[in-house]
């Protein structure tokens, strides 16, 4: 009996595992940057909303005492650089007059007056110290990013199966570095590993189209007993996330305008009271997984230092899960005969 | 006064009766009668535009026997000859809406191709046709907020006092309101008399300001009368016009929405730009008219739409370097953008429409003049440049 109970439970646990799709992996031109692992869906890429890893999808979440948290804790360090990583690849294409006139010798010093030459210069250096800190291992960080005069770098440095945070920029050299190991530090990267890296960058997507799904999410908020089911509000879409913002969606037809109407529309996400009140238990949010063409349209500019994307969608179906995996399908509205409503 | 021409009521109702407006704004009841009337109808029409032609000047247009839409075509040039107005261009430039009986006066906008030209208007005093805007926008929401004005009391005026709570006299002392300007607008100058005169005046009113243009026009009753007489005149109205009145607002937006003319104004932002070949333009939407149309209620769907709704940066223009020269443009020089657009009124309130407006062409024209006669050239929303 026993031992019964105990095979239900690890097939369980392996069906969790199974439920989440596999991650696309860009593979480095070299072992020293990192490869990238892309969330997908259904064999396509993932954007918009991604899995937090930590979400279970009976709706409980993995906590620290579990035995896999630190695996999904390193899952969700490498995703989360990856992420970060194909996007700083991504935005070179649009940076080329920048890198092209790129001082490769010495730093270019930021001044209250520069030339159109020497702000492009500064602006590609900024970029390649992102690059650098988003794409070297860690054997490649340690010699770029750390001061052995003043930090242990054996010990003191990334953590065996962890990934650099985005949003740590480690500078030139690592801390307290002298103008001279700050110089070399850049100098060696820009000649040794960063043409490898422009390489790298023209071979992602170089048409500048990405199929894939967009996920968004949003509260279920308020059970509407006349209608029966509940309205999604389109202005209430979460619009972040990875390369694809909701607000990105370009309309083609009169369905797809009426669910992008400026004004914002509500979508009925039909659902009977009985189903619902188990329902609204359990889940507070749901899922939206649209089947996208997403288009990389430049840079939002100078300073913003943004990705410009939008998307088109390839179908008028969008499936809906309960969780961030997209694991537990609850529903599909089609937009064809969806609903709506405008305020 | 001047059209007291028509007193049978035999005319009266033949000129009620159109017989070449659009079947689907019509009353059932004026189906049936249409043939019978029909050889009739040409013979008055025609006496009543040579009347005109001899001597009737600027007060107002006889009501033909035409309601609903005329365009810009023979038949309306020719009604309006108005000494008044030299450029032949004016007359290519309105819409009129024919009066639906001799009661009403037609009811004239500015147009651009033959379509309604709302925004920025070009209106110069004597110089362009008069037009009725108040009275357009009054009909559409006669139309639009009909739920409001179920709530109309016709029996009597609704007073302003104990109406706090009860949105039901709230809405029928605006549909009221309403009524009074569609009144003071849309009624012939004889039936203006009528309801807004008081009958023991010695001489008949005057509703009609130096410039020829209607204004004067008080309460129901006449100036000073007294609350009986008010709502004898008010009454009255509803009897006899109101049915008219809400069958002809229905011929307006026949299938709920309006194909238009949005005209913007801007401003030339810089010198001519000679790298680009061109000139940029600013303040679209900022400066200008809004007859009907705000910027505030475009709906922008594309990323190119929102960024000219809700960014103030310049677009471009191309313009080659020596058409560029003949137009003579200097910064600051106002430029017409025209965009064709769908308009949809969105009822957000008892007594509030939206007009909301969507690109119905990619394709924004640029104009050097108010009245849209010297075309610059155009750029396509989707194409379309913009810097900071």
């Amino acid at each position: 009996m026993k031992h019964i109970l105990f095979i239900t439970a690890v097939l369980a646990f392996q069906l969790i595992g199974w439920g989440q799709s596999q991650e696309k992996t860009f593979d480095p031109p070299t072992a020293d940057f990192i490869s990238l692992s892309l969330q997908t869906h259904m064999g396509k890429l993932r954007f918009g909303v991604q899995d937090e890893y930590f979400l279970k999808s009976d709706g409980t979440y993995v906590s620290s005492r579990d035995d896999e948290y630190f695996e999904r804790d390193k899952q969700f360090s490498h995703n989360n650089a990856s992420r970060h990583a194909f996007v700083e690849l991504l935005k070179m294409r649009f940076k080329e007059d920048m890198f092209e006139v790129m001082d490769r010798d010495f730093f270019t010093e930021r001044t209250q007056n520069m030339y159109e030459k020497d702000l492009k210069s500064y602006t590609a250096q900024q970029h390649v110290l992102a690059l650098a800190n988003a794409l070297c291992n860690k054997q490649q960080s340690i010699r770029f990013f750390c001061n052995p005069k003043e930090e242990d770098c054996a010990s003191g440095f990334l953590q065996e199966g962890y990934y650099n945070e985005p949003r740590s920029i480690r500078p030139w050299g690592g801390r307290g570095a002298s103008e001279f190991q700050k110089l070399r530090a850049y100098t060696n990267f820009a000649k040794e590993k960063f043409p490898l890296v422009e390489k790298w960058a023209k071979t992602l997507y170089s048409d500048n189209v990405l199929e894939g799904y967009y996920v968004t999410r949003t509260n279920l908020g308020t059970y509407d007993f006349k209608s029966g089911g509940y309205w999604l509000n389109t202005h209430q879409f979460y619009n972040q996330g990875f390369l694809l913002r909701w607000y990105g969606l370009q309309p083609v037809n009169s369905s797809e305008r009426k669910l992008m109407h400026p004004n914002g529309s509500s979508i009925l996400f039909k659902m009977s009271p009985e189903v619902a009140e188990t329902f609204s238990e359990k889940y507070q949010k749901v899922y939206l997984v649209f089947d996208v063409t997403g288009n990389l349209n430049g840079l939002e500019n100078y300073r913003a230092d943004q990705l410009k994307t939008t998307f088109s969608l390839n179908s008028p179906v969008i499936e809906i899960y309960s969780d961030d995996g997209l694991t537990q399908k609850v529903g599909e509205i089609n937009i064809t005969t969806m609903v709506a409503k405008t305020r | 006064m001047k059209m007291k021409l028509i007193k049978t009521n035999a005319v009266l109702i033949v000129t009620m009766l159109g017989t070449l407006m659009p079947v689907s704004a019509q009353g059932q009841f004026l189906k049936k009668l249409k043939k019978s009337v029909e050889d009739k109808v040409v013979k008055t029409a025609s006496d009543k535009t040579d009347k005109l032609l001899n001597g009737n000047g600027a007060a107002a247009s006889v009501p033909d026997a035409k309601p609903g839409r005329v365009s810009d075509n023979k038949t309306s040039q020719s009604e309006k000859v108005d000494k008044k107005a030299p450029f032949a261009v004016n007359d290519q430039n309105i819409l009129t809406f024919k009066a639906p009986s001799k009661d009403f006066r037609d009811v004239v906008i500015q147009a651009h191709k033959g379509l309604p030209r709302y925004g920025d208007l070009y209106f110069l005093r004597g110089t362009t046709t008069p037009t009725m805007n108040k009275a357009y926008e009054a009909l559409l929401e006669l139309k639009f907020l009909e739920n409001t004005f179920k709530a109309l009391d016709r029996s009597k005026l609704t007073k302003h006092q104990n109406i706090s709570g009860d949105l039901e006299k709230k809405n029928s002392v605006f549909a009221q309101n309403h009524l009074l300007i569609l009144a003071r607008e849309t009624l012939s100058d004889e039936k203006l008399q009528e309801y807004f005169c008081d009958s023991e005046a010695k001489s008949p009113c005057n509703f009609y300001n130096s410039a020829g243009e209607r204004s004067r026009v008080s309460y129901w009753g006449g100036t000073h009368n007294n609350e009986f007489a008010q709502n004898r005149s008010y009454t009255k109205f509803i009897k006899n016009h109101y049915g008219t009145l809400q069958t002809w607002s229905n011929s307006f937006y026949e299938d709920g929405s309006q194909i238009a003319y949005f005209v913007a104004r801007g401003t030339v932002a810089e010198k001519y730009d000679f790298g680009n070949k061109g000139f940029w333009i600013v303040n679209i939407f900022s400066i200008g008219g809004d007859f009907i149309l705000h910027k505030s209620n475009f709906m922008a769907y594309s990323e190119n739409e929102k960024t000219l709704k809700n960014y103030s940066k310049k677009v471009f223009l191309p313009v080659e370097p020596t058409a560029a020269k003949a137009f003579n443009l200097i910064e600051r020089s106002p430029v017409f953008v025209v965009f064709k657009v769908k308009v949809t009124p969105n009822v957000t309130s008892p007594t509030h429409i939206a007009w909301e407006f969507e690109m119905e062409d990619t394709i924004m024209e640029f104009y050097k003049d108010s009245p849209l006669s010297q075309k610059m050239g155009e750029s396509d929303i989707r194409t379309i440049k913009f810097k900071d």
